[in-house]
């Protein structure tokens, strides 16, 4: 059976998924064929594609914002017209040292395929970047393979970039030849926030898909009496808003291959054999995306309640990202101990 | 005078304590030139020299030394006092005391201390210090009190500052 890891967007509340994937992978033993990253996901597939979960677990409890992040005077980089309130230097450093020339090529040889999405400002498409040999194909996104290890650190890095917050990345610019180096990318979470519809393009049968957004929605007790305090919130909503969004596709598919999967059943029950069946429900268009393909089980971990970690994920606290960590691995255990009697052939 | 000099090695070194705690983008590595307009009056208390209108412009380069704490410069302009224009020129230290932050998006201004010394082509002998603020890295308000040793008199001014350099931090 072939499994996916989908990483949802959320900066430093990244944390939490690195405590249900060091579970899912250490607990569980499990291994994923194909890795969906988007944003602070981007940032923890290539290191989950490869197992390294100590690796991970370091980096997400010990980072703060000055590894992350460099700060301006906010009113000087508006005067002054810049692209972006911060700029990415520190996090930059890591990932060179982290996903080196030597991760790469670790990365291409995997067998492992891993998929990293961000957005380009010049068409408004939403770019996935692959390992993948025979990646994906879809009318909703465009995939780019990696060509070499500087554009997988740059798509990283965009697909980390979240924006206004901190500046586009040309990911293309090291690749010779291509026709659009100035072309800037940024979050893949700014259309797609959890990957799970790629995800679910590819063979796989089940998918993990780990979300940083509540689970229990609580009013909010305060006024927002300010310009920031009204921003986190609204970039709250907005992310609540596109991850809902991202997972309804994904269920109606799956509800929709769960409805033929029962028709055929029906059929079988009522004496009709095998082959005419599967003569009804094969049709000439080889690209249909319900033709041949068996329901997936699709399950869905996230927080119970807010994780904190500032807008958008951007405060790195490490005694605040330790505790999400923790909380990841409770969610897991929780969601486990929550299914069905022989669900699942891993727990 | 010893306990003023006491006074600024304390501020000194709790401020570079704290900067170096955490990220600061206040007083950051590198040059600025300030344009100046001031305004004030001269005044002799008991003296029987009586208060005197005072304005001026001038330039103010400085360079930082110790991140998100120090930086040195000197003054060079023309004052306007008692119906006599004359030159202004002296050596100046800008001790940052407080980043005024906003909690995610980082700085926007900065509250530092003056402390500075003028020697005057009208034979002035001044030294003094003030307070300012820097807004965006733009736009620098404060205001200084200096004594003219020479004259044995007070100038104080308000003034306006305009950075006039530009800024060379990176955008990626």
């Amino acid at each position: 059976m072939k499994r996916a890891l989908v990483i949802s967007g959320g900066g430093s509340k990244g944390a939490f998924s690195v405590g249900v994937i060091k579970d899912l992978v250490q607990t569980y033993h499990l291994k994923f064929d194909v890795l969906v990253g988007t944003s602070t996901g981007a940032l923890i597939t290539p290191l989950a594609a490869l197992g390294m979960i100590d690796k991970l677990e370091e980096l997400y409890t010990t980072v703060d914002n000055n590894q992350i992040i460099k700060k301006y005077n906010f009113g000087q980089r508006v005067i002054d017209g810049k692209v972006s309130i911060f700029s990415f230097e520190p996090l930059k450093s890591i990932i060179n040292k982290t996903y080196n020339d030597a991760f790469f090529n670790n990365l291409m040889m995997s067998g492992r395929d891993l998929y990293i999405t961000t957005v380009c400002l010049q068409t408004q498409k939403l770019v996935v970047f692959t390992n993948a040999k025979n990646p994906v194909m879809s009318n909703y996104y465009q995939v780019q393979k990696f060509v070499n290890a500087d554009q997988f650190r740059a798509a990283v890095l965009a697909s980390a970039s979240q924006p206004v917050f901190t500046p586009p990345v040309k990911v293309n610019e090291s690749v010779a030849g291509d026709a659009h180096k100035d072309y800037q990318f940024v979050d893949g979470g700014v259309r797609e926030y959890a990957g799970v519809a790629i995800a679910a393009d590819t063979d796989v049968s089940e998918i993990f898909t780990v979300l940083h957004s509540a689970r229990k929605f609580k009013p909010a007790a305060n006024q927002f009496t300010d310009i920031f305090s009204v921003l986190q919130q609204t970039i709250d909503m907005f992310i609540t808003d596109v991850s809902e969004n991202d997972l309804l596709l994904p269920f109606q598919y799956n509800a929709a291959l769960k409805y033929i999967q029962s028709v055929k059943n029906n059929m079988k029950d009522l004496g009709v054999s095998e082959a005419d069946i599967n003569k009804y429900f094969t049709l000439s268009d080889l690209t249909n995306r319900f033709q041949n393909r068996l329901p997936l089980k699709i399950h869905v971990i996230q927080p119970e309640n807010p994780l904190g970690g500032g807008p958008g994920g951007l405060d790195f606290n490490p005694t605040e990202m330790m505790d999400m960590l923790a909380n990841g691995r409770l969610a897991l255990q929780s969601y486990v101990a929550q299914l069905p009697p022989d669900s699942v052939d891993w727990a | 005078m010893k306990n003023l000099i006491v006074l600024f090695a304390f501020l000194f070194y709790s401020v570079l304590i704290s900067a170096q705690a955490s990220q600061d983008p206040e007083f950051t590595k590198g040059f600025i030139l300030l344009g100046k307009l001031s305004n004030g009056f001269t005044s002799g208390f008991k003296s029987s020299t009586p208060d005197l209108y005072l304005g001026g412009i001038g330039l103010n380069p400085q360079i930082t030394v110790a991140e998100n704490v120090l930086r040195v410069g000197a003054n060079a302009g023309m004052t306007y006092n008692n119906k006599k224009l004359s030159g202004l020129f002296g050596p100046m230290l800008a001790l940052k005391i407080k980043t005024l932050d906003t909690k995610y998006m980082g700085s926007y201004a900065n509250i530092h201390l003056l402390a500075e010394a003028n020697w005057g082509t009208a034979k002035q002998q001044m030294a003094g210090g003030g307070l300012a603020v820097e807004l965006f890295k733009k736009i620098h308000l404060g205001i200084t009190a200096q004594r003219d040793y020479h004259f044995n008199t007070w100038w104080f001014q308000s003034f306006i500052g305009v950075s006039l350099s530009k800024s060379k931090e990176s955008d990626d």
